[in-house]
């Protein structure tokens, strides 16, 4: 089943998984500190980044994923359809944007300090 | 009928009733404008507070203030300013337009636009009356802890401001919800999302951000009412809590309001903008996305007012690049409204000069924005003038600059007169001097070193010039100020009359009358573009003719017509309520629970919470098919519009609840961060001991609240499949299992062995249980009324409506019960195993 149709939640979706992804990145890296902290002199590659890295990559991968075939339904959609599915391309590739963005200081701050 | 006939039927309907009856008025245009004028008062006080500021520091060492009237002043021009006028005037504006563009006749729960305001009004002079007491408060508008605990503030000034600030919030939420639910489904037929005004777009983002970005603030308020009242310690280092925990949940609602505020301006920018350019907006759908991208990310904010607290470089880190982040969705806006002026023929009027303002200023404190946004930065100027003039090129150059804009704009609509071109240009040339005075060099009295919130400060600091020129510009901005006021108060009397459509703007409000009708449109009609007035420009005289839709009106009811969301098709009529006393007597009475609370007369208090309770279930009881709505008559199919909402299953209600349990769900979702925050982040915070807490209790009272609400979700689906003769007693069922669950539920916690006073943990649990216990005993109450609305013939097989409005509820109620089993009972037990 693809993950993108006609529906106006497309409108917000992809901001909503940002939102999610958001929560579960900040929450994860003051939980993981608090159960397994790792060393600051070890660096920022250790397993509280490592594995927030890679859900962010996951997210982001997936959010850009949507936005193309957003964009790719779009070229056949008319009306509402076609309105909502640009929009849906937009928000989605802007999640996914924002995601790598704000998932870049994983790669070189360590978490608990 | 003739065309007079039909207006002189439409206004015995629609108008308000006489003289005092007016307090009993629910129409939205009678309702924003109240909200606008209060907001207006507010504002005049506002400033007044902010020339004091400015005059106690005008020169070194005065003592105009003292430290302690000082802090009550800069206190409550904060508050002031953000709760009593920056968002209420900016609801009143989307309450007074966003029907009139849509091309409805009013908003979609007019009671609860009524109830809003006088939240507002009672809430705004409860806090007011605290500083004409002298007994204001005085921790600065974010109330920080513990500076605004017991200890530190042990007068009532806190307590005014947590329970009156509680109250105006209310309203915040009622009209946000108000508005989502009147843009999503009351616009004109044929308005597609993709055709809808550009400002409804900023409002519906504005009103679900009100939803979602106001509760955390709620929550916060209530703990810190409850630890300085009954010295539960939610901000207490030494007994688990945390201070930091109140500048989370704070600025988890006060970095949304910044966009808050803005948005609506921003709309209104973006409305006004094309019309003096002569063409549509050169990029809508970028527009549209910048909107909902903005609102979504904005959430993702709130640290960067936290950054010298010690939280971790790495979550200071994801805040500063979302900080940042921010800037680019603003900027696209920017680039469309300048794109926009590029390919159009502009005119200079007074609000486009308005309009130039805002562009200059609110980008200049977008760029500072962007400069705090870096941590290294943010931390050599927090607390500093820096960080005041920034948030006021921001608030001032993104709010009020684009208001006055509006108001200029829609002047003509309100009073069918023009403004004085010759006044407004010197008012604007004054507040643009004048601000510019004030703020431009408050960034470099920042960066020399002043902090802010002192009252004082000594000569040879060198901050001497440059507080005089902001003292001086201060002045100046509030000479414009009144300027503008006498302005527009002259024009009433002096302004030339103003032609219809006199702007030539394509939105439909202009076709509702000048001033507009208390009905909007005599007749409603099919939207089949973006810009219906300039595509279709004898709307302005068919819709008042009748030529539209919905122009019935012998049945006597308020009528509205209910599209489909996203493509604005026609489905149903709403039936409004009319005039009513409910909304004034429920928020009085809800004062005078305010006000027993910050009396301390608690015993009291219940009287009047029983009674504001009994007085809201008899205010919901006038709906439906009650005789004050829309009685059942002999020949309903006659009619050639569509069925009314009541006799469907899809009506506004149904959207407002879960619009409202949406609401309600960020407030219990602040509740949980709050409990695993204790728990994790806190600095004294342990694994919480929920060991006193019976299990076995818990469990069986879920299980009967779960049997309960199957129950009810049985009943509802057979309604809606064509009907279900038991359904009566099974809803007595429903009653039955719940009110064992909330018996189990309320032994539960009389049971466990809370330390409330002692173990902030404690104290977040027995908020838990009374949230639970709220609700369970809400959705009680509503199904027993809805047993005794079937014996009085309102509910029916047939008029089931309301009860599927009452099932999210149900759904809710079961949702937050078992999360709060999970996460409250069980996950601590679970981690102590592992």
């Amino acid at each position: 089943m693809k993950p993108v149709n006609y529906s106006a939640w497309h409108l917000v979706t992809g901001l909503i998984v940002w939102a999610v992804w958001f929560i579960v990145v900040y929450a994860g890296a003051a939980l993981g500190c608090q159960w397994a902290p790792p060393s600051p002199a070890a660096g920022a590659l250790n397993w509280i980044n490592l594995t927030l890295l890679g859900v962010s990559a996951v997210t982001a991968g997936y959010l850009g994923y949507c936005a193309w075939l957003s964009w790719q339904m779009k070229r056949s959609a008319t009306g509402h359809g076609r309105f909502t599915l640009s929009l849906a391309a937009g928000g989605y590739l802007a999640a996914s944007v924002a995601t790598v963005a704000i998932a870049l200081p994983l790669l070189g701050i360590p978490p608990c300090m | 009928m003739s065309n007079q006939q039909l207006h002189h039927r439409m206004a015995k309907v629609w108008d308000n009733l006489p003289g005092w009856g007016n307090l009993a008025a629910v129409n939205h245009t009678s309702i924003s404008k109240r909200f606008m004028l209060t907001g207006i008062a507010f504002f005049f006080v506002g400033i007044t507070l902010a020339m004091l500021i400015r005059t106690q520091l005008a020169k070194p060492g005065q003592s105009l203030l003292d430290a302690d009237v000082y802090a009550q002043v800069f206190t409550m021009h904060g508050t002031i300013m953000m709760f009593l006028f920056a968002i209420p005037v900016l609801e009143g504006a989307a309450m007074y337009l966003v029907p009139k563009m849509i091309g409805t006749r009013d908003l979609v729960f007019p009671r609860l636009s009524a109830f809003g305001y006088y939240c507002y009004l009672f809430g705004g002079l409860i806090v007011l009356s605290s500083l004409v007491l002298g007994i204001a408060p005085s921790s600065g508008w974010f109330m920080y802890t513990p500076l605004s605990g017991a200890e530190y503030s042990p007068g009532p000034g806190s307590d005014f401001w947590l329970l009156g600030i509680t109250f105006v919030e209310i309203s915040a939420v009622s009209a946000g919800i108000e508005l989502t639910v009147s843009i999503l489904r009351t616009r004109a037929p044929g308005m597609s999302l993709a055709k809808m005004p550009i400002f409804c777009w900023y409002i519906l983002a504005m009103a679900l951000m009100i939803v979602f970005g106001f509760p955390p603030l709620i929550l916060a308020s209530i703990l810190l009412e409850l630890e300085r009242a009954a010295q539960m310690p939610f901000f207490d280092p030494a007994a688990g809590g945390d201070p930091l925990l109140w500048q989370h949940l704070f600025w988890l609602f006060g970095h949304p309001e910044v966009y808050i505020i803005f948005l609506p301006a921003a709309g209104i920018v973006s409305t006004i903008l094309p019309v003096f350019a002569g063409r549509p907006l050169a990029g809508y759908r970028w527009l549209v996305l910048s909107v909902i991208t903005t609102g979504f990310i904005s959430f993702g904010l709130w640290v960067h007012h936290m950054f010298t607290v010690g939280i971790p470089q790495l979550a200071q880190a994801f805040f500063s690049v979302a900080s940042m982040l921010v800037a680019v969705p603003t900027a696209i806006q920017v680039f469309v409204w300048m794109a926009t002026l590029w390919t159009g023929r502009v005119r200079f009027e007074l609000p486009m000069l308005w309009i130039c303002g805002f562009l200059f200023i609110f980008v200049c404190g977008g760029l500072t924005g962007v400069m705090l946004a870096l941590v290294p930065f943010d931390w050599q100027v927090h607390d500093t003038h820096f960080v005041i003039a920034h948030f006021h090129y921001v608030l001032i150059g993104g709010m009020l600059f684009p208001l006055i804009g509006a108001l200029y704009y829609w002047l003509p609509l309100l009073s069918g007169r023009k403004p004085s071109m010759q006044l407004g240009k010197w008012a604007f040339a004054l507040v643009f001097i004048g601000f510019n005075g004030t703020f431009l060099l408050m960034h470099l009295t920042g960066l020399l070193g002043m902090p802010r919130r002192v009252f004082t400060y000594q000569s040879e600091q060198g901050w001497d010039w440059l507080n005089l020129s902001s003292s001086v510009g201060g002045f100046v901005l509030a000479t414009g100020l009144v300027m503008v006021a006498l302005d527009v108060i002259l024009h009433f009397k002096f302004g030339p009359k103003a032609k219809p459509n006199p702007w030539r703007a394509d939105t439909l409000e202009w076709a509702a009358g000048m001033p507009p009708l208390s009905y909007n449109f005599a007749s409603i009609p099919t939207i089949k573009t973006r810009h219906p007035l300039w595509d279709s420009p004898g709307l302005i005289q068919s819709i008042p003719a009748g030529a539209h839709g919905l122009a019935r009106i012998e049945h006597g009811r308020r009528e509205l017509y209910g599209t489909e969301a996203i493509s604005g098709k026609l489905k149903t009529v709403f039936h409004i309520p009319t005039h009513s006393w409910w909304p004034l007597i429920c928020a009085a009475v809800l004062a005078g629970l305010c006000i027993s609370l910050l009396t301390r007369q608690y015993l009291l208090a219940v009287g009047v919470t029983a009674t504001a309770a009994a007085l809201l279930f008899r205010w919901s009881w006038e709906n439906g098919t009650h005789k004050t709505m829309a009685p059942l008559t002999d020949n309903e199919s006659d009619s050639d519009e569509p069925p009314l909402h009541s006799r469907t299953a899809d009506g506004p209600g149904l959207w407002g609840i879960m619009v409202m349990l949406m609401a309600d769900g960020a407030l219990y979702l602040s509740l949980v961060f709050g409990w695993l925050y204790l728990w994790t982040v806190s600095p004294n915070g342990e694994l919480p001991d929920t060991s006193s807490v019976s299990r076995p209790l818990m469990l069986t009272s879920g299980i009967f609240l779960t049997l309960g609400t199957l129950l009810y979700r049985n009943i509802e689906q057979k309604l809606r499949g064509g009907g279900d003769s038991g359904f009566s007693k099974k809803l007595y069922t429903v009653c039955a299992l719940t009110v064992c669950h909330l018996g189990l539920l309320i032994w539960a916690m009389v049971a466990s062995d809370l330390k409330l006073t002692s173990r902030a943990a404690d104290a977040v649990m027995l908020v838990m249980f009374a949230f639970l216990i709220f609700h369970s005993g809400m959705s009680v109450v509503a199904s027993l009324l809805q047993t005794w609305r079937i014996k009085q013939g309102h509910i029916s097989q047939t008029l089931f409506y309301e009860v599927s409005v009452l099932y999210p509820l149900w759904l809710y109620t079961l949702g937050i019960f078992w999360v709060s089993v999970c996460s409250f009972v069980l996950l601590p037990a679970w981690w102590e195993a592992a």
